[in-house]
């Protein structure tokens, strides 16, 4: 048996710390580094004479309530910065900043804005036209491309290997390819963009159905939809089917065109043209659908069968054959827009956007301050683009990052 | 009844400093409590502690001594606990008061705690130091503990704006 300061003698004799730590030969509670061999133990240059990061991390702990404070905390350092976005942004959304005060800041209204290539190139939608920004070169200023008044909504979509940006002006759908909007590749002469023929009301919405990409818009009595088949709008165009009233909006789901009417939506079956209507259900508190609905119809994606039906107040899922099934999702807050991200949706009102998980009905993420939404975007790039006080955020998800 | 007599341990810190403690209250210690437990013999041996000084020690075996007989966190409890207990920076009275010391004391105690495993005794350091950090400035946090701003001017604004978006819980 060996005596007992033999025994501690043999676990002080391999060091578990650096040469120079105050736990050099030590055994600690937190284990420093976690995970590292103790050979590859450090302690985080930005701490000199202090505690090691482990053990900030532990007191940090105790101010996750705090936020305040852990705001003042995430911009010590780095390394502290990491521990404290844990309990800063505990739901899966944080945003991250795609403009800062370092980069240009417009003076003008920002109407619309989408990404292009990751984050690399934005294209902003102003009362002037359409600027092009590197955003690898953040003090660059935006350049304006194309003077085309007042351009209220604006896409940037790849189809068979060419991008074209989609825009609406007035009551005017444009789209042009990518390259003839920017600045860094000469070109002797820029073809005009072209323009869709039949003018609309509100927002269009962009989407697929079997495999190419469409636009469904309405105007005061029909509603269209456009497939892109070049990189025009030349001779393309269906009307699906004209209301006794005015839709309020059409979005492109599952291969359906839906509509959303004040009272009902449809949704027409684009191969075969079979169109159904639904009612709001009997079955629900009436308050609740007192609310008229939005000017925007969505279809979720993953491949889902349900259709979400969005109202200012509330939204509903829709089956296959379009009925409404389980509750409603309502809103803490009167919806004036709403954008998709996979599994969530972001619902945008005068005072608060708030984040609602479609399948986790008691998850969600308020906001307070006052958002515009410039795009909802459902692509590869996971962002969704607004402005706040001028500058233009994207969301990203933080499960991502961490796995 | 006469009440059975302690063992006595004698430890030895790093500046040859030697303290003899009963047993029982140097098992507030998890790490000592193991290695004693694993040696059944008699030792007159001090156990040596090269990283703790008579001092900091000194203040360890006070709060060991208040504390003894208080049960042990078992691994169980101890997770249960775990949430309750990251949530508040409420301190005993006497915990304060012992606490009460300066900054580089407060820092040593706290990685002596760390080292000899005594939880509570770390909890209580790690809550002061919190209390500290509540309502101060980056700047002042890092004046506080030496901390080099590795951030740029412009990082700095960015986390700025973007923690502006933390939501309200």
């Amino acid at each position: 048996m060996p005596s007992l300061g033999t025994k501690v003698k043999g676990l002080l004799a391999k060091p578990r710390l650096p040469t120079g730590s105050l736990f050099n030969g030590l055994i600690p509670l937190v284990h420093l580094n976690g995970g590292h061999k103790p050979d590859e133990l450090r302690i985080p240059s930005c701490i000199s004479d202090g505690l090691p990061q482990e053990l900030y991390e532990c007191i940090l702990h105790f101010l996750q309530d705090d936020k305040q404070t852990l705001q003042a905390c995430s911009v010590v350092c780095h390394a502290w910065r990491h521990v404290c976005d844990k309990w800063l942004f505990t739901q899966p959304l944080r945003p991250y900043c795609l403009t800062s005060q370092s980069g240009y800041k417009f003076n003008e209204p920002l109407r619309c804005a989408a990404i292009h290539d990751g984050t690399k190139t934005m294209l902003y939608g102003t009362a002037k036209g359409i600027y092009f920004r590197d955003m690898t070169k953040p003090k660059q200023a935006p350049c304006l491309v194309l003077r085309k008044g007042d351009v209220q909504q604006l896409d940037i979509a790849d189809r068979s290997g060419c991008t074209i940006v989609i825009w609406r002006s007035g009551q005017r759908i444009y789209m042009t390819p990518i390259q003839h909007l920017d600045p860094r590749i000469r070109a002797k002469s820029r073809p005009d963009p072209s323009r869709w023929e039949r003018s609309c009301d509100g927002h269009y919405s962009l989407g697929t159905i079997n495999g190419s990409l469409c636009i469904a818009a309405v105007n005061s009595k029909q509603r269209f939809l456009v497939e892109i088949k070049r990189n025009s709008f030349a001779g393309n165009v269906t009307v699906i089917s004209t209301f006794g009233t005015t839709p309020l909006g059409a979005s492109i789901a599952h291969g359906q065109v839906i509509t959303a009417l004040p009272t009902m939506f449809s949704s027409t079956d684009v191969k075969t043209k079979m169109i159904t209507m639904t009612r709001r259900p009997t079955n629900t508190p009436p308050g609740v659908y007192s609310a008229r609905p939005l000017t925007t119809a969505a279809g979720i994606q993953n491949n889902s069968p349900y259709t979400l039906a969005c109202y200012k107040e509330f939204a509903m899922f829709l089956n296959e054959q379009k009925v409404a099934c389980g509750q409603p999702i309502t809103w803490s807050y009167i919806a004036q827009r709403v954008a998709f991200q996979d599994n969530y949706i972001f619902v945008f009102s005068t005072t608060h956007l708030e984040i609602r998980h479609l399948f986790k009905r008691d998850f969600k993420q308020v906001i307070a301050g006052k958002f515009h939404l410039l795009n909802g975007t459902q692509d590869a790039n996971k962002v969704v683009l607004m402005r706040e006080n001028g500058y233009i955020f994207g969301f990203k998800l933080v499960k991502q990052e961490l796995e | 009844m006469a009440a059975p007599a302690t063992q006595q341990i004698k430890i030895r810190c790093n500046d040859e400093k030697e303290f003899t403690v009963d047993r029982d209250v140097l098992e507030r210690s998890v790490l000592i409590k193991n290695m004693l437990e694993d040696v059944t013999e008699q030792q007159d041996a001090p156990i040596p502690l090269p990283n703790v000084s008579g001092p900091v020690m000194a203040k360890v075996l006070e709060y060991c001594t208040h504390h003894r007989g208080e049960p042990l966190p078992s691994a169980d409890t101890e997770q249960s606990q775990d949430e309750t207990r990251k949530r508040t920076t409420d301190i005993s009275e006497w915990d304060q008061k012992f606490i009460t010391v300066d900054q580089e004391m407060l820092f040593e105690i706290i990685l002596a705690a760390n080292y000899l495993d005594i939880k509570s005794l770390l909890d209580v350091g790690c809550k002061t130091v919190a209390n500290m950090i509540k309502g101060k400035t980056p700047e002042e946090i890092r004046k506080l503990f030496n901390i080099v701003n590795d951030f740029t001017p412009e990082e700095e604004a960015q986390i700025k704006k973007e923690n502006e978006w933390a939501e309200d819980r």
